[in-house]
């Protein structure tokens, strides 16, 4: 039986106490993006990206868990439910996964403007702790929607470069699955 | 319910009636029971002694754990009083909740309660089982409309996606996309918008494991 995301009492706001808690009793505080960005600018892009895998790390253990045994026999819906539900219990807009031919795109509506690097390191983090891979992410911005192609190390190089390039993401994933047959 | 319109009437001039005259002072009995106790409430007194916090309306479930429990209680102990009063027989022998006025002259108006319409008054204050969710193939929230469209073997695979932002659309038959929405929290919906025609994983990790060999 598969598992659903229950985010029933995922966040507890003690006006009383003055304290926002998770489920798991874990103190929370709810401040606006746009200091946090300032904090990930003047820190630097290596701390800005520990933080986004720390974060995803998080979530990775809350969906291994979740899931337990099925983990990495859940189906692709599963995977979109959970993973899209935390990455919206945190405000970072709505999830969805993509797949391209052979390719893994999770596409992103509504982040906060500029979030993009943000939530590839959180993907990262995640798919680190709860399967086990180590991916790198090259990420698709236009507008308020952000595409996340997930690859190896050496695919995102070159998909990175192609980016650069100015090719779109259909086109880097045609490229790639080019080179890869 | 029918109301007699005499009896009305003659229950309107009474209350004028006695609303001109002053009003009586308590009794002495009345009075040395309140001295004796004098934590006991009046009656024009709430029968709560706490409430929730006041604080500005917030979109995120409260801890309601810190609640003295007596607020509970009271309201289910004043619930099922009610209830049980209001359920009683109109024919039953004892005395009614207000007592008569003292005149005597015009019987109180008889309530009828209706025993099926709904919950009764005690149980509202119960916590109700809900049913399961169903499986129902709908997306919530969202406006009626088509029903999203379901690609058959043989069909033309054309990505529902903005081209502006993917480009120009892949000619490689093994590069179209396929999109797993989240589904809402009460209905289990997939709304795929394409499919690869050669690649079928089973599983989240399966597709993983190809898109980090391309």
């Amino acid at each position: 039986m598969t598992v659903r995301f229950d985010p029933t009492r995922a966040l507890t706001v003690d006006l009383r106490r003055g304290q926002l808690r998770d489920d798991e009793g874990t103190t929370r505080i709810n401040v606006p993006y746009f200091l946090l960005e300032k904090l990930f600018s003047e820190a630097g892009a290596h701390a800005a990206e520990d933080f986004g895998r720390a974060l995803g790390t998080e979530i990775g253990r809350r969906i291994a868990e979740g899931l337990g045994r099925e983990a990495e026999e859940a189906s692709i819906a599963t995977w979109t439910e959970h993973l899209g539900g935390h990455v919206g219990l945190i405000g970072l807009g709505d999830l969805s996964i993509e797949r391209w031919g052979r390719a893994l795109v999770l596409r992103v509506e509504g982040p906060p403007e500029g979030a993009a690097s943000l939530l590839g390191s959180i993907v990262t983090g995640a798919l680190q702790r709860a399967l086990g891979r180590s991916v790198s992410v090259v990420a698709f911005q236009e507008g308020s929607v952000v595409a996340l192609l997930v690859l190896s190390a050496a695919g995102a190089a070159r998909a990175t470069a192609l980016r650069e390039a100015g090719a779109s993401l259909g086109r880097v994933a045609e490229e790639l699955h080019r080179s890869a047959s | 319910m029918t109301l007699d319109p005499n009896k009305l009437e003659a229950l309107l001039a009474r209350v004028q009636r006695n609303a001109s005259q002053p009003r009586r002072p308590a009794t002495p009995r009345a009075e040395a029971s309140a001295a004796a106790a004098p934590g006991v409430l009046e009656l024009d007194e709430p029968g709560i002694e706490s409430v929730p916090p006041q604080g500005p309306a917030v979109g995120i479930e409260f801890d309601l754990e810190d609640l003295p429990p007596e607020s509970g209680s009271s309201l289910v102990r004043t619930t099922n009083e009610l209830d049980r009063a209001f359920e009683a027989p109109d024919d039953d022998a004892g005395p009614p909740l207000t007592p008569p006025p003292e005149s005597g002259e015009e019987p109180a108006a008889k309530l009828t309660y209706a025993k099926d319409a709904g919950p009764t008054l005690a149980q509202l204050g119960q916590t109700i089982a809900l049913e399961e969710p169903t499986q129902a193939d709908i997306e919530l929230g969202e406006p009626l409309g088509p029903p999203s469209r379901r690609f058959e073997a043989g069909e033309s695979l054309a990505p529902a996606v903005d081209e502006s932002f993917y480009g120009d659309p892949s000619t490689s038959p093994e590069v179209e996309p396929a999109r797993s929405r989240r589904p809402n929290l009460t209905a289990d919906v997939l709304d795929f918008v394409g499919a690869s025609k050669s690649f079928e994983p089973e599983s989240f990790l399966e597709l993983l494991d190809a898109s980090l060999k391309l």
